[in-house]
């Protein structure tokens, strides 16, 4: 029954569609299996409408019980496959990727660096790593590219020869299993060939999308661009949406082209898009519409012009509409181009807010948004005080969001905005990680990270959190202090855990590990490689 | 590190989901069966060796009552949380301090959610928990105690006796099922399989369902996993894969029917493939069970979800026997119901080692095994992974599978340790082949054009290698090189 190892040829490995295209060897079974192309057709269409005699020596085999010799037959022929192996092709050896530049790191770290990967890497970890191995002199472990695969990006790349070669053999656009250096498989990355791509339903292609425009925007885009028109319109818009990861002004010209699409959705999502890139048309529009929207109030003369109110425009029927409506346009429109637009400097328009004049002052106009709260407190069951929290804390990420540059970083208006000492408990605190984490400009500050751990607002959070653990709070607070263990300077790192221990454990541990790899990297002995070696036998 | 934390046992009748449960927890208060019971100011943590090849690992917070245990119960808290409870209540003189959280509970700890406030707080008393019936400590303890004074020389008769009738009843079930099985091949057989090819869900399940109400699951999980298979691959592939598989369960069945014409060992494998099993009692009660006791590397973990809402875990360990005989691979099977959540991970890791005694399951081929009711005990050390791996070359080792499956035919997969081999492409298609480097011998490895993980591999020579060969495919699992270890991801 066991055939020998190696017959067939090539072509036997070529993609099985039939059964009579797998190697049914009736002529090494003798008589006990059926000719491959009349059993594949019973098989196929069944006894009844192609009956098939038994092999002779089968039903020898069988006896009496060879009315049922076709499962017999299956059930060898199943057998036979499983010691048939299929004959080599033609292989090659494929080159290796080059060594790291720097030793690789050790075991330890490269056990705490694929955890912390593994439960989901943002943006501010890949970065803190980043940083942790450029100050160290260490590189990514080779075996350990394909756990870390979805975090780098550019700068990554830049940094490390070792990971652009991996970016390169592996990226979606670049994905080839020919050979690398033939113009052939060139042309074949110009048509953005991949393999999956054509087999992934719409969800899956914008993921795939938007995790590849973290690493190489423009690729994406090329690619998307290459077979959009012909997709269905719901394909089209979900995938244009995923644009939105790492949108910047090279992406304007697509855009625009997409403005005149057959499909509403994909124009609307088109031109939202278009919206949040500073300097398009677009862009322009809504600061015009916004500034014309913005006005002051008349007849509070005790308020005076700070009073602000914001007018929604009239096709938003309900609340909901309007707030969703403002948020979106405030993250549209940088803070700083606003005031320019309004003529006013940002300190007069946020004067009379408390605790936080800008916040205060864009509330001051979303507070329009609730007209009967002013006369009727609760009249609609929601006051100002409901939606404050989250308010502020979209309002100031919209500002960060607009413009993620270390410029905004720098201006004075944020900074105060920013001031730890100016802080007021846990949302205050939450928020204020959030905005570091998407301002390089503030992580690297180590003054103002020193200040936040030394405030008072970081101190009453962990009080409050360590006595309160409804809800929520717990989760985001694990959160904020995970952010900020990638903020802490190494020297400060000691005094941050000396913080961390009174709390409880569930609510501290991500923070400790988070430090923990951060030291491993940094103290990681590095491990040599040896020379391949040569066959033993 | 301050006292046990204190449980009322009114805290347990509040928290168990039923009166059985609480009943269940009593019988498991003997402290023989805890190898680890610790704490620390916050949580309870345990080893239980129950009838899992491993022990369950629970943990019990004291602020909260959250809880978590790698046990396969669906009820939620299973026994073991409420045993472990009992057990600081009654006796906390038991709990020694833990020192440093084991990094299962940190990984708990960083995927909990606090609970919400209990039904019971409800000031209107009209939450859900408070109309459900009470469960007391008081019967579950009654209930016990009678099952304790009926366990004399009488009852254990009466207990054998009846085990014995259900032992029957079911192997009558699982003959008349699988006459059914039959049936439907034939059907199939005779109608053709082009319809059940393009429509497998609908056709397999039937039958799957068929031979589970008749007390075969071993045979139902295997159908419908093909069903699954099938559903996930092109068109095209499906008619071969789909007549292969019948074979194979064609063959089962008739191995099981004609059981007492093979010798123990096989017959122990027909068995168990339908879906007869032995729990650790009765194998370290039988005395001609191998036990191997020793060090013991992971060489793998696999895992699945099969179509019975388990996730299977399957643990490949080698063993350290230098200076004696050829180290010896076994597999340990757990189960975690999904429910108990995607992120569940199994207890063990690439590159893991422990020491005990492990006990085989009877078999023509002995891999799969048990630990000993002890225990596995992680150890602190590196040994040579490599002397474990062995120096034979692809085809030597090739040949030890086509002996091992002419052994046990159904067998899905053979472990293979290789040395000096290397990963290639082929020009053709580009697929991934493993190749011996010193005489060319290939084998396809089990992967597709998108799996990237094998990348950092290439131009890499693999000095040892372990994988799984099913006679057609080679999956690489763990690769010692000049550039460390790889294990799949």
């Amino acid at each position: 029954m066991t055939a020998a190892r190696g017959e067939g040829t090539a072509e036997d490995r070529a993609p099985k569609k039939e059964i009579d295209e797998e190697r049914v060897p009736s002529g090494r079974g003798g008589r006990l299996l059926p000719d491959a192309g009349a059993w594949t057709r019973t098989l196929t269409l069944g006894t009844e409408r192609a009956p098939l005699e038994p092999p002779v020596d089968l039903a020898r085999a069988l006896g009496a019980a060879s009315e049922r010799w076709m499962p017999a037959a299956l059930a060898l022929t199943a057998q036979v496959k499983r010691f048939t192996r299929a004959a080599a092709p033609e292989l090659r050896v494929g080159a290796p990727l080059p060594a790291p530049h720097h030793p690789p790191l050790g075991p330890r770290a490269r056990r705490l660096l694929r955890r912390a990967c593994e439960r989901g890497a943002d943006a501010a970890l890949v970065g803190a790593i980043w940083r942790a191995l450029d100050r160290t002199g260490r590189s990514l472990h080779p075996f350990d590219l394909h756990d870390l695969d979805g975090l780098f990006g550019h700068d990554f790349a830049r940094a490390d020869p070792l990971v652009a070669a991996w970016l390169d053999r592996t990226s979606v656009r670049r994905t080839s299993h020919g050979d690398r250096s033939t113009p052939a498989a060139d042309d074949a990355d110009l048509d953005g060939d991949d393999p999956l791509w054509s087999m992934l339903g719409p969800a899956e292609r914008a993921e795939r999308l938007a995790a590849e425009r973290r690493r190489d925007s423009a690729g994406a885009r090329l690619r998307l661009a290459r077979g959009l028109s012909s997709e269905p319109a719901a394909t089209r818009e979900r995938l244009v949406r995923a644009l939105r990861s790492g949108l910047g002004p090279d992406d304007a010209a697509f855009l625009e082209s997409l403005a005149t699409d057959r499909s509403s959705k994909v124009r609307d999502a088109a031109l939202e898009l278009l919206a949040q890139i500073p300097g398009t048309a677009r862009n322009s529009e809504m600061v015009d519409d916004l500034v014309a929207r913005i006005e002051p109030v008349r007849g509070t003369p005790s308020l005076g012009r700070k009073s602000l109110r914001l007018r929604c425009p009239e096709r938003l029927s309900t609340v909901g509409q309007r707030v969703t409506w403002a948020l979106s346009t405030f993250m549209c429109v940088p803070f700083d181009l606003l005031c320019a637009r309004l003529e006013r400097d940002p300190f007069e328009l946020a004067r009379a807010a408390r605790p936080d004049p800008v916040l205060q002052t864009l509330l001051l106009a979303l507070d329009s948004l609730w007209p009967s709260h002013r006369h009727d407190d609760g009249a609609e069951g929601k006051s100002l005080d409901d939606v404050l929290p989250l308010a502020r804390r979209d309002l100031v990420l919209a500002l960060a969001v607009g413009r993620r540059d270390s410029a905004l970083f720098d201006s004075q208006l944020l900074r105060r905005l920013l001031d730890p000492s100016r802080l007021d408990g846990l949302p205050d605190a939450l928020l204020l990680t959030e905005v570091l984490g998407q301002l390089p400009g503030a992580a690297d500050d180590l003054r103002f990270v020193r200040a936040l751990v030394d405030s008072r607002a970081l101190s009453d959070a962990l009080d409050a959190a360590a006595q309160d653990r409804e809800q929520d709070v717990p989760r985001l607070f694990g959160e904020l202090l995970a952010s900020i263990a990638l903020l802490v300077p190494t020297e400060d790192r000691a005094a941050l855990r000396a913080r961390l221990s009174r709390l409880p454990v569930d609510l501290r541990n991500s923070a400790l590990e988070r430090l923990a790899l951060l030291e491993a990297i940094e103290t990681d002995p590095g491990t040599d490689l040896p020379a391949p070696s040569a066959p033993s036998r | 590190m301050g006292a046990v934390p204190q449980f009322a046992l009114e805290d347990l009748e509040r928290l168990a989901p039923d009166q059985s449960s609480l009943t269940a927890a009593r019988k498991l208060l003997k402290p023989a069966k805890w190898p680890l019971l610790a704490h620390d100011d916050e949580f309870l943590w345990s080893q239980h060796q129950g009838s899992g090849s491993t022990p369950y690992l629970t943990v019990l917070a004291a602020s909260d009552q959250g809880y978590k245990c790698t046990c396969p119960s669906r009820k939620f808290p299973c026994k073991h949380v409420l045993a472990l409870g009992w057990l600081a209540a009654e006796s906390p003189e038991l709990f020694s301090p833990g020192g440093e959280h084991p990094q299962w509970i940190l990984d708990w700890l960083s995927r909990r959610r606090p609970k919400a406030a209990a039904p019971d707080d409800d000031p209107d008393g009209a939450g859900s928990k408070a109309n459900a019936p009470r469960v007391s400590i008081r019967a579950a303890t009654a209930a016990a105690t009678a099952s304790d004074e009926k366990s004399g020389p009488a009852s254990q008769e009466r207990s054998k006796a009846s085990r014995e009738r259900n032992r029957r009843a079911r192997e009558e079930s699982i003959d008349a099922g699988l006459v059914e099985f039959d049936r439907w091949l034939d059907d199939q057989l005779r109608s053709g399989l082009a319809r059940l090819a393009a429509q497998p869900g609908d056709g397999l399940r039937v039958i799957a369902r068929r031979l589970n109400d008749a007390k075969a699951q071993g045979l139902a999980v295997r159908i419908e996993s093909l069903a699954s298979q099938l559903s996930s691959m092109p068109s095209e592939r499906r008619l071969a894969t789909l007549a292969t598989a019948l074979g194979e369960f064609h063959l089962l069945v008739q191995s099981y029917r004609r059981r007492d014409l093979l010798d123990d060992a096989l017959r122990a494998d027909a068995r168990r493939a339908l879906g007869w099993t032995t729990t650790r009692d009765e194998l370290e009660a039988d005395p001609s069970t191998e036990r191997i006791a020793g060090v013991w590397s992971v060489l793998a973990v696999r895992d699945e979800v099969q179509a019975d809402r388990l996730r299977r875990f399957e643990t490949w360990i080698v063993s350290h026997r230098p200076g004696t005989a050829e180290p010896r691979v076994a597999v340990i099977v757990d189960y975690v119901p999904v429910a108990a959540g995607g992120a569940t991970t199994s207890p063990y890791t690439t590159g893991d080692v422990f020491e005990g005694e492990l006990l085989f399951h009877p078999s023509a081929v002995p891999l799969r095994a048990v630990a000993t009711s002890a225990g596995l005990q992680p150890i602190d050390a590196a040994p040579d992974l490599r002397a474990a791996l062995g120096d034979q070359g692809l085809e030597a080792a090739l040949e030890r599978c086509d002996s091992t499956f002419a052994r046990l035919p159904w067998l899905d997969y053979v472990p293979v340790r290789v040395a000096d081999v290397e990963l290639t492409q082929s020009l053709a298609d580009g697929s991934h082949w493993l190749r011996d480097r010193a005489d060319g011998t290939a084998v396809p490895l089990a992967t597709d054009a998108a799996d990237r993980s094998l990348r950092p591999l290439e131009g890499v020579p693999l000095e040892r290698a372990f994988g799984l060969w099913d006679g057609q495919q080679f999956e690489l699992c763990l690769a010692e090189t000049h550039l460390g270890r790889w294990s799949r991801p």
